[in-house]
């Protein structure tokens, strides 16, 4: 054990982790991702180096799950969406040919798509999950409609729950606004999960079982499950 | 499930999906570099074979569609290469600056164009190069940067075989092929798709010999695929989901099969994958039937393409307000920091009540201007300001609204300046100016002025009505006196601030004399005198006073004659900050105190946390002192002769109504007289003269009155 893992060890742990220890957590998580859960699309790690002069390390970027698809069942649909449009913008029937060969679409699904960002915080030192969900066309969906997506036991978490709190703000690297679930609560139920065991930091067991816990939690806002052999303490 | 023979060919069109992504990227593009330059812009647009078995895939554009947004970066994208769930398409943006332009572009001349490109490409061969041309698109877009909506339409050109091609059959892969030839075209596929070279090239021949081996070649390797023993496929990746149609892809490919390599009949193959996956039961494979006249292809052919909204033949329109907006992204901030407050320190916070309460600010000085402020800070959004001066060149160090521009050319009228900018500040701020002199007692008029001064009285009295709390942050005595009384009367929420060189005074005055205290803050009926006494008696004890209450003399002009320091308010700087941040804070503790305002005033103790109210204790009047950075509280009852809010003087003005404020304002003492002030002062100086009398004598003595 060197000096740094032993120091380590006698500080009690405060739920939190190191950006530099995010980028090692993040690549255990995407990598056991795709193990045990290949039916569902993989975590991409993005990189985006930021320009600041504090920036020591290379590894900055954000783990990206994107294009998860929630289809309305037709009972949910409703057009509200419909654009009255004047018909100056249309294509008379002698301009364009006649074309029997595209097929003539009746039924249209609305599917809400749903991409999800983990993204570290520095200021709070935990990950943060960001997410946002749009139609077909690329419309943004609010967030009352998308709360009608989630399972219904959480909608009422998240009504009650004094650890999740959903927000919109700027996402950090794309400079556009994201729903993201706020991080003020999540170090101190990491230090419960991990029973505050200030032991379990032998060897880098925590970071490496970090995110996997972490979005265990997280997770179950949107329903998304994480495989019961994933969790397991398998030593790596 | 196969076609019968002869059937016509059928494609799924293809769809767009436009991130939110590209309208950014392309609203900075169009601010900061394009201007109203609406030459067309070369585009890249992607897609990937479908990989989800109820959802297409889409042709996407993100915002790397776009060229980068620096200075010196030509204006063509960065095609993306070896991305497996990206292949680049070339496309082109005719972005209009008028919405009637955008509707007047003639659509049949631009699809034309964009034809042209495929075919030419087709007959001089680059497209069995680059066989990503053959499905070059075309977007056309009106991007209103004001509302922040984007209208917009795609057209996917697609060259019409005439007649159309026939279906001859068409089955899963995994049905066509043995077992074998799966599991190697499978295999050969997965190797396509991993590697960086092939993964994005979405149009490719398949072979399969008579051994079962299938490999996957690119299109130009077609003269080597010439052998009578191989099985061949001509391949792409199909976005399309649908189990008996399939992509739009298809039809150029067959344009192109047909003229370069005069095939009459094609078996094709729609590749289509599961979570990233090569797969057989998805894909299709299926034969066609291309019957063509000779000297077809010296012709350029038809093409359609426009894309259909939910069947019908127009545009599409997505608004981002939301999103870019910046006034709306400023509210939702500003909602979330009091959200957030709520969420993690405060959960009894009020923000309704904050954001509908209804503020007027008399007086948009040091005070008004930080009042302001922080009112804002709390998520107050109704603001009205109070003032009938002009911004001066000292004002802006201390009124914290007003810059330099204020001053100019004589300075503009604080109440507008004020307005602006606060707007500046948070644009949802429903503020507005009012530019009026507060009529006061002490200032006479004269008769040509009267009947503006009247007036001056019934607006400011309209003002108080029309707002549910009023903050009196003048700088004279006198000025209070009107608004304390129209507020004692309606019974509204008052706040006075009053600075000292180096002390000041916050407090809130306590309900009216005609109000009950069960909630209800309407004013009721005119009591006769003989109730008057009995209120007086129940009331007057428990009401909190106002800020003329502890004075025995009425309001008077403390304007003139007075020597320039006088006259000159000065008071340290700091104090202003100070005594608005309070005022503010005890409005909102006032707001969220269940009794409102005819709440008991509290005194502060050194016992932390003995208050029941979440915000704290709801004081009645603070005192602060900078000389000794120190603050008290203290609470003091309404006194009977109070010029500004006693029932006498109350039911005197609904009685008198304007008369009565002209008689105040002219004659001076005539509310000392109304009062019974005049008597107190009166039995004062007689009772100062008789030192010798002995004690008993003083509580019978019938002149002095309880103060």
């Amino acid at each position: 054990m060197n000096q740094k893992e032993s120091e380590r060890n006698l500080i009690p742990w405060d739920g939190a982790l190191s950006s530099s220890d995010f980028f090692c957590a993040a690549s255990a998580f995407s990598e056991k991702w795709k193990r045990f859960n290949p039916s569902v699309p993989p975590w991409l790690w993005v990189p985006s180096p930021k320009h600041h002069l504090l920036s020591s390390h290379k590894e900055e970027g954000y783990l990206s799950l994107e294009g998860m698809c929630f289809i309305k069942s037709s009972e949910d649909q409703k057009s509200c969406r419909s654009q009255t449009w004047k018909e100056e913008s249309s294509i008379s029937q002698e301009e364009e040919a006649v074309d029997n060969a595209a097929l003539v679409q009746s039924c249209f699904d609305e599917v809400n798509h749903y991409d999800f960002h983990i993204v570290y915080s520095p200021s709070y030192r935990v990950p943060v999950l960001y997410f946002r969900s749009y139609h077909s066309d690329g419309q943004p969906l609010p967030f009352d409609e998308i709360e009608k997506d989630l399972p219904n036991h959480s909608a009422k978490i998240h009504l009650e729950s004094k650890w999740t709190f959903i927000t919109q703000e700027e996402h950090p690297y794309l400079n556009r606004p994201w729903y993201k679930l706020h991080p003020c609560g999540t170090s101190e139920w990491m230090k419960l999960l991990f029973h505050g065991d200030a032991s379990l930091n032998k060897n880098g067991f925590v970071i490496e079982h970090y995110l996997v816990s972490w979005f265990s939690v997280i997770g179950q806002v949107f329903g998304l499950k994480i495989p019961l052999a994933m969790l397991e303490t398998v030593s790596c | 499930m196969s076609k019968k023979e002869g059937a016509l060919l059928q494609f799924s069109p293809m769809q767009s999906l436009v991130d939110e992504g590209f309208w950014h990227r392309f609203s900075s593009l169009k601010l900061n570099k394009l201007g109203i330059d609406d030459s067309p812009l070369p585009i890249i647009g992607f897609y990937a074979p479908c990989s989800h078995s109820q959802v297409s895939n889409h042709l996407t554009l993100l915002a790397e569609s776009l060229p980068s947004e620096s200075s010196d970066a030509s204006l063509v994208p960065e095609p993306s290469s070896g991305n497996r769930n990206k292949c680049s398409i070339p496309g082109i943006l005719y972005n209009t600056n008028t919405v009637e332009a955008f509707h007047a572009l003639d659509k049949m001349k631009l699809l034309k164009e964009e034809a042209a490109k495929i075919w030419n490409d087709i007959v001089t061969g680059k497209a069995v190069e680059d066989c990503s041309v053959l499905s070059r698109f075309l977007l056309i877009s009106f991007a209103d940067l004001k509302k922040w909506s984007f209208h917009y339409w795609f057209a996917f050109p697609a060259l019409m075989l005439d007649p159309p091609a026939a279906l001859v059959n068409l089955r899963p892969a995994s049905q066509w092929l043995r077992a074998a030839e799966a599991e190697s075209l499978s295999t050969a596929c997965n190797e396509w798709r991993k590697s960086k070279s092939t993964a994005d090239v979405p149009f490719f021949l398949v072979t399969i010999d008579p051994q079962s081996r299938a490999t996957v070649r690119l299109l130009k390797e077609w003269e080597a695929c010439q052998s009578d023993s191989h099985k061949v496929l001509f391949g792409f990746y199909d976005p399309c989901h649908f189990p008996n149609t399939p992509g739009w892809p298809l039809r150029n490919f067959l344009a192109l099969i047909s003229a370069k390599w005069n095939l009459k009949s094609v078996q094709f193959f729609c590749y289509r994958e599961n979570r990233g996956f090569a797969d057989m039961g998805l894909s299709l494979v299926g034969e066609a039937l291309i019957t063509v006249p000779e000297g077809w292809k010296n012709t350029m052919p038809n093409a359609v393409g426009w894309e259909l909204n939910k069947g019908r033949k127009v545009p599409r329109c997505i608004s981002l307000a939301q999103s870019m907006d910046p006034t709306r992204l400023a509210v939702s901030a500003a909602d979330l920091n009091l959200k957030l407050m709520r969420w993690r320190a405060l959960p009894s916070l009020n923000l309704n009540a904050l954001s509908s309460v209804k503020c007027l600010l008399l007086g948009a000085g040091t005070l008004g201007c930080q009042v302001a402020r922080m009112l804002m800070a709390w998520g107050v959004r109704k603001i009205t300001l109070v003032d009938n001066g002009k911004v001066a060149m000292s004002n802006p160090l201390r009124q914290s609204l007003y810059t330099l521009d204020d001053c100019l050319n004589g300075g503009s009228f604080k109440a507008t300046a004020a307005v602006e900018s606060l707007k500046r500040i948070f644009p949802a701020v429903e503020a507005e100016g009012v530019v009026m002199a507060i009529p006061m007692p002490g200032h006479p008029v004269n008769n040509q002025e009267q009947e503006n001064v009247l007036d001056d009285c019934r607006r400011l009295s309209d003002l108080i009505d029309a707002h549910d709390s009023v903050f009196l942050l003048t700088d004279t005595r006198e000025s209070r006196w009107l608004p304390t009384l129209l507020c004692a009367n309606t019974n509204k929420i008052t706040i006075t601030a009053a600075l000292g060189f180096d002390s000041f005074l916050v407090m809130r005055h306590g309900a009216g004399p005609f109000s009950h205290a069960h909630g209800s803050d309407a004013e009721t009926a005119i009591p006769s005198s003989a109730d008057v006494h009995k209120i007086k008696d129940a009331k007057e004890n428990h009401r909190l006073g106002c800020y003329f209450c502890n004075d025995v003399v009425a309001p008077t002009d403390s304007t003139s004659n007075r020597t320039l320091d006088q006259q000159c308010t000065v008071t340290r700087p700091g104090l202003a900050p100070i005594a608005s941040a309070l005022a503010v804070e005890l409005l909102v503790s006032i707001l969220h105190h269940p009794q409102g305002i005819f709440a008991e005033g509290d005194i502060s103790n050194n016992v932390i946390g003995t208050s029941e109210q979440p915000l704290g204790i709801l004081p009645h009047q603070i005192r602060g002192s900078l000389a000794q950075f120190s603050q008290m509280t203290l609470v003091g009852y309404s006194s009977p002769s109070c010029t500004a809010c006693c029932d006498t003087v109350l039911l005197e003005y609904r009685n008198k109504g304007m008369e009565f404020i002209l008689q105040a304002i002219n004659h001076p003492t005539y509310l000392e007289d109304l009062t019974g002030l005049t008597e107190l002062m009166k039995s004062a100086t007689a009772f100062s003269l008789d030192w010798d009398k002995d004690d008993d004598d003083v509580d019978n003595d019938d002149d002095c009155v309880e103060i």
